[in-house]
């Protein structure tokens, strides 16, 4: 499998309130952090509050610059990409958030909502307007969904909202920050169903961002644990979890059994 | 052990629709005892019946015998005094149910105020007693501290300790540490696990998370659409559940279950998320 995103020798910090002898410093929140996922593969990212995750996948969607470091799509650092080619890779690179209440414009219909990613696309409006069914579809949300808000559906249909938004672009990879973390049992084992059948079907590379070890155990199929801006632990996730090597991931086990 | 709490027959109508069913459970002194269910099981509403908190509308019948009288016959203004200070309750959301611009030392002694006959030097000394006991003191965390100050896991710590500041004999935790990572969840859960041998306090935890219960609860309740469809021992529940719906829970859950990796949950259709109108 070749690499798809990959993240190299990633560097973040804030300017922070510690002060010291020394003064004011920044404070780190990404220290060297270096992964990769594959093509149709995912990776979960695992770590506690405050371990940097969050911070990770804004900088893995664009959303956040390292201050130092490089993200490479297919190969191509996406600081020098020229403009056409960031403009052809960003749309390749898609997230979810963990609130669709919150992520999903309430005054907005569905069918504007999933289209808002393609404003910036070069496709005509009846492309447009046929990717829109066609992800309403992929995501099993009925066509006469499009014309109603939010708010008329369930938690878990709009998660399905949210889905669909990302996929309308046709990414290669979609990081998912704690995408299912807030749904009950049922519509969370629906929705990573979905999002099982989706990788299969478009052959999608997924990072997965939780500190839910049992969601991360389930969907992915290598595991990176940040531990304070650093990764700790990285490698295949059954081996990750069943024998883990360091004490950052042993406590992180032994919280969530 | 005697039965610290007892619920008898308690319904909840709003307006003409049920919305709890009539059910009946115990809860003992220095038990926890877990009520799950999905999203419009009902959970949240027996707890919000228990504490009188319902919104208007909304119609409770049955008995909650505590401490030998039944709460749902006590007038408001007796009712006022044991809330709080008999029964306690901490909820999910810290920073709404914090007041943002008062100090958490203040804010801790307004509840000791409100129902002790402490003298201000006395309270102070008890909310430094309480800041120690909940861990907030070995964090840095002093009584002239502000909420916004602090992360999630201490906010919830401050609210145990207001919670408790009264010793109640009966703690209610409605989805208390579902807003916290895992690790900073076990270490709050386990906070008040220690608490609640200390003071022999009851707990009734309201959960959709079946892998904190089972690590936390001896007895749990199962919700589903109103109806109480199962209770059991919690060992017992989780290894021969014998209604279908407590089954199918169990079946879509990842904790404590061994779904092979990267393969479908199985979705019983009758669970499954029905279209709303």
């Amino acid at each position: 499998m070749s690499v798809l995103l990959e993240a190299r020798n990633i560097q973040y910090s804030v300017s922070g309130h510690t002060s010291s002898v020394f003064g004011s410093r920044r404070k780190t929140v990404l220290q060297d952090v270096s992964l990769h996922v594959a093509e149709q593969e995912t990776l979960g990212i695992v770590g506690s509050s405050g371990s940097g995750k969050s911070t990770l996948s804004r900088i893995l969607t664009g959303l956040a610059q390292p201050e130092n470091g490089e993200i490479l799509f297919q190969g191509k650092d996406l600081r020098d990409a020229a403009g056409q080619v960031r403009k052809d890779i960003r749309p390749k690179i898609q997230m979810i958030f963990q609130d669709p209440q919150g992520a999903l414009d309430p005054r907005q219909t569905v069918r504007q909502i999933v289209k808002e990613p393609l404003h910036q696309m070069a496709l005509s409006n009846e492309e447009k307007e046929r990717r829109v069914l066609e992800v309403l579809a992929d995501v099993a949300l009925p066509q006469d969904g499009a014309e109603r808000y939010p708010r008329m559906f369930s938690g878990g249909q709009r998660q399905r909202i949210a889905i669909a938004r990302a996929l309308v672009t046709r990414p290669s990879v979609i990081i998912a920050d704690e995408a299912v973390s807030a749904l009950d049992v049922s519509t969370q084992a629906v929705v990573l169903n979905l999002l099982l059948d989706l990788q299969e079907r478009h052959g999608l590379s997924y990072i997965f961002v939780s500190h839910d070890l049992a969601v991360i155990r389930h969907i992915s199929h290598r595991v990176a644990v940040l531990d304070e801006g650093r990764i700790v632990e990285t490698g295949p996730t059954l081996s990750v979890l069943d024998h883990p090597q360091q004490s950052t991931t042993r406590d992180l086990i032994a919280a969530s059994l | 052990m005697t039965d610290l709490l007892s619920v008898r027959e308690l319904s909840v109508l709003a307006g003409a629709k049920p919305i709890l069913h009539p059910l009946s459970f115990t809860v003992s002194a220095g038990e926890t005892v877990a009520v799950t269910g999905e999203s419009g099981s009902g959970k949240s509403t027996l707890a919000r019946a228990l504490m009188r908190l319902l919104p208007d509308g909304f119609k409770t019948s049955g008995q909650i015998i505590f401490e030998g009288q039944d709460l749902a016959a006590l007038p408001e203004r007796d009712f006022r005094d044991l809330r709080g200070r008999r029964i306690a309750m901490v909820f999910q959301e810290p920073m709404t149910a914090l007041n943002p611009i008062r100090r958490i030392g203040k804010q801790i002694g307004d509840t000791l105020k409100l129902h002790g006959a402490l003298s201000s030097p006395d309270i102070a000394t008890h909310v430094q007693q309480l800041l120690d006991r909940v861990g907030l003191s070995h964090a840095g965390v002093s009584a002239q501290s502000y909420p916004h100050a602090l992360s999630g896991g201490q906010r919830q710590r401050v609210l145990l300790a207001m919670a408790i500041a009264c010793k109640p004999a009966l703690l209610i935790a409605d989805e208390f540490t579902t807003a916290l990572d895992s690790r900073t969840q076990a270490e709050v859960m386990d906070l008040v696990q220690e608490l609640a041998v200390e003071h022999e306090m009851g707990i009734l935890m309201i959960s959709h998370d079946l892998g904190v219960i089972r690590r936390q609860a001896q007895r749990v309740l199962v919700l589903q659409q109103g109806h109480l469809v199962e209770s059991n021992e919690t060992e017992q529940l989780f290894d021969t559940p014998r209604h279908p719906y407590t089954r199918a829970l169990l079946g879509m859950s990842l904790h404590g279950t061994n779904h092979p990796p990267l393969t479908r949950i199985p979705v019983p259709v009758d669970v499954s998320e029905g279209v709303q109108p």
